[in-house]
Parts: C-alpha cells; structure tokens; sequence
C-alpha cells in the first residue's frame, strides 16, 4: 500500500458504508413519516399535530437552556412504561420537532410526557423558580433554579394572575410580585404540549399501563406520585 | 512492499536537535498545541463548574451564561474541538513532516488555517455560552462558528496531505494509512452532520440518528485513526523495534474503516429495531479491529514495556493502550440490548465517553505531544516535575472521575429498572459517586494546568532563543541567542 491516492479511495469507500447503513437508508426508511389521521375511535386532529408558534419558541429555550443535558425525552419499550409513560416513543412522536434533542442523561426526570404528569402551569413555574420549592420535605432536586426566567417587579393596580405563591423567606418584598417573562411561559406551554397517550399502531397502549391508569382514576400522578406532593400545596411541609 | 521496508519508515532517522524537518512545522504546529492546551485548561474547568453544580444546585446560578446546560454543553465542546480534534490535527501534520522526511508546505498559510479554526472553537464557546448552541451534544458549535471549524480544517489538513504529496521518503507506513483516513474522515463527517443536521435538517427523529452516528464516527473514524497513527510511529521508533506485523495492521485499518462507523444508537431508541440492531453488531465487531492493533503494539512492546517508565511519552501511549482495550470492552458489554437498558442515561454513559475521549485519544496525543514538541521547537521540556504532575494528575483525575461515574451509572441503572422506587430516592444514590467525580475533576483541572505551564514555558523559551528580544529593542539579536 504505497499509493496514497487508493488508500484515500478506499478509506473514501469504507468510511461511506457506514454513511449508507446509519443515515441513507434510516432516512429512506423513516424519512417520510407521516401523521396519524383522525380515526372513527379517536376523532380530532392528526397526531401528531404541527406545534403552536408559543410551542415552538418554548422548545428553542429548551435548546438554548441545555435541559437535553439532564433531561431525556423518549420512553423505551418495557423497561420505562412502568414509570414515565403509557407506551413507548416512536418515530412519529417527533414529526414536527426541531432540533429533536432526545437526551442522554437521567439527572432528573424524564420529560417524554411531563405534560400529562404535570398538567398545571403554576407548578411549572414555582419548579423552574426554585426546584426545592416542589419537593416533598428532605429530598433534594439536583435541578439549578431558573429564577433569571422570572422578573420581580412592583405590584401594579391589581395583583398578577400569573403571580408565583411564594411564601417564608422566598417570597419578595412587600409591594412586589414575581412573574414569570416571556421565556419562561414559552418554556411551560411547551412543557405541557409533551405527552404521547394516544395508541399508535405501532405503539399500542400496554395492557397493563391501561389497567393501572384505570385504577388511579388519573394519568397525571402516575409516575412521579410518590415523591412528589399535591400541586396546591407545594411549599408546605407534611406534619 | 515487504516488512523490512515498512520496519525502516517507522525507524527513520530523526534528524538530532534542529532538525530542518521538524521545525518547519513549528509555527503552526506550536500554535495549535498551545491552543489545544488552554481549551483544555478552559473546557476542564468548566467540566468542573458543571460538576460542582450537581451538588448544590444554587451554585452561580443566577447568570444564565453559566447554567448547568450550557456550562456543560461549552465544555464537552472545547474537549472536542478546542482540545481532541485540534491536538490531533497538530500531532498528525507533524507525523507527516517527520514519517516523509519533507518539510511542511507553506507554514503560514497553514497557520492561517490554525487561526481560522481557533477562531471557530472561539466564536462557537461564546455561542454555547450565550444559548445558541444546537441542542446536540457532540455537535453543539452553531452553524456560523462550524463553518469556521471546517475551513480551518480543510486549509490545514490541505497543506497537510500535499506535503504527504511531496514526501521525500516514498514507502507510506501504516502511520501514514491511518493519518490519510481520518484527515479525509474529519470533513466527511462534520460536513454530512453539519448538512443534515444544520443547514437542510432532516426531519423528526432522522435528526437524532444523524447526530448519534455522528458521535460515534467522530470517535471511532476521526479521532481514533489520529491516536493511532501516533501509536503506530511512537511505539516502533521509540523501543528501537520493528513493529510486530504489518499485515496485521492492514487487516486491522480496514476493518476499522469498514466497521467505525456503525454504532451510537441506544437500544429501544424511538426508531425501526434494525437501526440499534446494527449499531449494537457494529460494536462488536469493533473489538476485531481494536484486537488486531492492540496485539501488535503488545507483542512490539513486549519485553520493553520497562521503557515506558522512563519515557513520559511511551508512558502515556502505554497507558493509553489499555484505555483503549477497557474502553472496547465497556462498550460491547454496554452495547448489549440487557444491559444497555440499565445503562444507558446513567453516569455510565458519561465514564464511557471521557474513558474515550481522554483516557484513549487524550492520553496517546498526550504522549505525542511529550515527544514531538521539543523536537519541533528545538527546546526541552523545562520542568521534568511539571511533566511528572501531569501525568500523575491526568491518569488519576481521569481513573477516579471514570471509576465513580461507571459505578454510580450501576447503581443509579439499577435503580432506575425498580420501578417501585421513586426517582429522586435513586438519584440520591449517585452522590457519592457524583462526589468522588468531581475530586478525580478537581485532580484532572492540576493536571492539564501543570501541562498548559509546561507548554508555555517551553515556548517562551524558544521564543526568547529565536526571535526576542527584537534587535530594535537593542537585545541581542537572533543569532547571538542562539550561539548563547
């Protein structure tokens, strides 16, 4: 082999098979994946449906703050159901996507579908404000506080809706009221619109994840229930 | 061709101390090692930062430059870029000086190229910083900075394969093989990543496989080929012995081309079965090709292994050596779909990617950086102690941070597969673990600080030798410096 320009050729070659089994025929497989229609037993809009534009912009905070770090956002076959969904993430789960950021850490939770988890709004943003406010008492969130996505400014003629309940040492002066800005109620809605509980046909519900979900009566406390507390009440401390 | 031929390349003579051959790469190639040493004294400690933060939470919280994500994201990408990819770079346009007997192509153009790449890690860690970064991990530089990135390569690797062109000493060795493939691997790669991921990205899920296979390949088909080329020039010419056999290392370069590029993909990924089916074969047959290297380099050295004790560089590529063979085996045991299921978003995966990018590349760029940099700037290293402190803080940093995480990833995964556990009972499991990371971190940062002193010091030196003082400034002129 004293040929610099066959080396070159053939490195050229090999190194493009993989090119071929890993991205070429993936794409020509899955590439043109397309919506599930509405059907006779689940009338409504296509699954999934193309986001919102608050949707999209919440998804570029969750790019741009990193969350992918700590975060994943794909339930496996089997071994995750139990915990973070009703049934496993496919292809279709992330049509509309962009950049689809699936994770490679469990720091914290999974987030495949903290929109059925945690439906509430107000939980959101008490979380991202300061983690340690959502959990039970003596447990610890490794989550760093976002309060740099919140603004604190003086109460104007009447309170804010959207106000977060901070009490005991959190809470700001007197006269002022903390608010989540622009980025952080993009970051929520997005957060909400996470959920896959419909029954794809590649994806049906497992039968066990359906009897359990019938037996709590909801979804929402499935699979965090036991550390965390109910969303009205996240600050205080269980007697 | 026959192994005599293949035995005498590798064993050149180097020219002594001043050798014209060597120093011609000097500018660039000094530019690039002391870059690639302060990115990495930056991205460490960063990786400390990010470290830190996991234990208390509140911990420089309050700027959104320097939140978990993005502390984290700006460090792995200083590693691979600013460090890993530029060090090898440096390292292989050196190798290509010295295996050819030719002086490099037009110096300053190429560093041209050097400062158009540095000027990309630069442009891009200040993007990650300021949350543009794509979301991607192994590829997080946004578009307007990793175009940078890949002109700058292009220029250099450029220069770089028209001096191979011009190579006084005509037999390639199989340094030369390897150094080909990954200076063309490097554009292929980052320049498919960059098309489907950043400019027409594919859509949905596609995007996800596209950046694992790219992550692979970054490793096994760029970065790899780079390390061992190194091995393959260090180990025969630094134990005076021919290498052990040259068709072994064919075999081996092939299949490694071949093979590289099939893997990264996480079982039950949300994508058709066959695509982590083959990424998990992909691995395995991985182990052929790292077999067949490793076994050469082990019966080369075998017997002489003692040298390494007195040679930093050998010392390092040793090491790295059997990073490399832990690294193969964690990851086929990793690959399987049964453990891979406990595995895969631990601390785990975190061990397994530092164990390569460190433990294998770093360690064997590490070695030829000890051995090539006094021969290109013509100085010795000035601290014996400083190069004793890097080695000593690097292999333990990096022992300890990879042991702890590897063991936290267990039983954080087993934690995890009992679902009547809650989540944060098991997080609170890896503290220890994250903890005793964070000290092999801490011991890591020392290491690479004793490294950029080193490195600063010795150019310094040869700066004062060679061109200051300036003759304006009345000093001595360059010529005097020299004879002095």
């Amino acid at each position: 082999m004293n040929h610099g320009i066959l080396i070159f050729l053939g490195a050229l070659i090999a190194v493009s098979c993989s090119w071929y089994g890993m991205l070429f025929a993936p794409q020509k497989q899955i590439g043109s994946a397309q919506p599930e229609p509405p059907s006779p037993t689940d009338p409504g809009a296509y699954y999934p449906s193309s986001p919102l534009g608050e949707v999209t912009l919440g998804r570029e905070v969750y790019r741009a703050q990193g969350c992918a770090y700590c975060h994943t956002r794909m339930v496996r076959a089997d071994v995750d159901v139990p915990r973070w969904g009703a049934r496993r993430s496919v292809v279709r789960d992330y049509l509309f996507d962009e950049p689809v950021v699936l994770g490679s850490q469990r720091i914290g939770p999974d987030l495949a579908n903290v929109g059925l988890r945690r439906p509430d709004a107000g939980w959101h943003y008490l979380h991202l404000y300061n983690p340690q406010l959502t959990m039970p008492e003596g447990q610890r969130s490794q989550m760093p506080p976002y309060a740099y996505l919140f603004e604190t400014r003086p109460i104007g003629a009447s309170p804010s809706p959207e106000a977060l309940q901070l009490t005991g040492e959190d809470a700001p002066e007197d006269g002022y009221e903390v608010v989540p800005t622009r980025a952080a109620k993009s970051l929520v809605t997005f957060m909400r619109s996470l959920r896959a509980d419909n029954a794809l046909f590649e994806a049906p519900i497992p039968e066990t994840a359906k009897a359990e979900s019938d037996e709590t009566g909801s979804d929402e406390e499935a699979a965090e229930a036991e550390s965390a507390p109910a969303e009205d009440t996240p600050n205080t401390p269980e007697p | 061709m026959s192994n005599s031929t293949e035995g005498q390349t590798s064993k050149a003579p180097s020219g002594g101390p001043g050798d014209p051959v060597e120093t011609s790469c000097r500018v660039p190639v000094g530019l690039m090692l002391f870059c690639a040493a302060a990115w990495l004294v930056l991205g460490s400690v960063l990786a400390l930062i990010a470290s830190i933060k996991l234990h208390g939470a509140g911990f420089l919280a309050d700027t959104p430059w320097l939140t978990y994500g993005r502390v984290q994201a700006a460090s792995w990408s200083l590693f691979l870029y600013g460090f890993a990819a530029q060090a090898a770079l440096a390292v292989g346009l050196w190798l290509i000086c010295v295996l050819g007997r030719t002086p490099l192509v037009r110096p300053g153009l190429t560093t041209l190229g050097v400062v158009v790449w540095n000027a990309g890690v630069k442009i891009g860690l200040l993007a990650v910083l300021a949350g543009q970064g794509t979301g991607y991990e192994w590829l997080e530089i946004p578009r307007y900075a990793s175009v940078f990135l890949f002109v700058g390569f292009v220029v250099v690797a450029a220069f770089g394969l028209i001096t191979l062109h011009y190579r006084q000493e005509k037999p390639l060795s199989v340094s030369h093989w390897y150094l080909i493939a990954g200076l063309l691997a490097f554009p292929w790669l980052h320049g498919s990543a960059h098309l489907v991921l950043l400019d027409q990205p594919v859509r949905g899920v596609m995007q996800a496989v596209s950046h694992w296979w790219y992550a692979h390949a970054f490793l096994t088909l760029w970065l790899t080929p780079m390390a061992l080329a190194v091995g393959f020039h260090l180990i025969p010419s630094l134990t005076g012995r021919p290498l052990h056999s040259y068709y072994l290392a064919l075999a081996g370069f092939w299949m490694l081309l071949v093979i590289g590029g099939f893997g990264g993909v996480p079982a039950d990924a949300p994508v058709p079965a066959w695509i982590p089916a083959l990424s998990t074969v992909g691995v395995v047959l991985l182990s052929m090709p790292v077999l067949a290297t490793l076994l050469n380099w082990h019966k080369t050295l075998e017997g002489v292994y003692e040298k390494a004790r007195e040679n930093p560089a050998l010392r390092f590529v040793v090491l790295g050596g059997g990073c490399y063979l832990l690294l193969t085996l964690l990851m086929i045991l990793s690959s399987f779909r049964s453990v891979n299921l406990v595995l895969q978003f631990t601390h785990f995966t975190t061990a397994l990617a530092w164990l390569g990018l460190f433990g294998f590349v770093g360690l064997i760029l590490f070695g030829a950086i000890y051995h090539a940099l006094p021969r290109i700037l013509d100085v010795e290293w000035p601290s014996a102690r400083m190069t004793r402190a890097h080695f000593l803080g690097t292999a333990a940093g990096l022992g300890l941070f990879v042991a702890a995480l590897s063991l936290g990833g267990v039983v954080q995964g087993r934690g995890f597969m009992d679902e009547t556990r809650d989540f944060y009972s098991v997080t609170r499991l890896t503290f220890p673990f994250v903890g005793m990371s964070t000290l092999g971190l801490l011991l890591f940062v020392a290491g690479q600080v004793a490294l950029l002193v080193n490195v600063v010091l010795m150019l310094a030196a040869c700066c004062r030798r060679c061109c200051c003082p300036p003759r304006w400034l009345g000093g001595e002129t360059a010529t005097t410096g020299v004879a002095s």
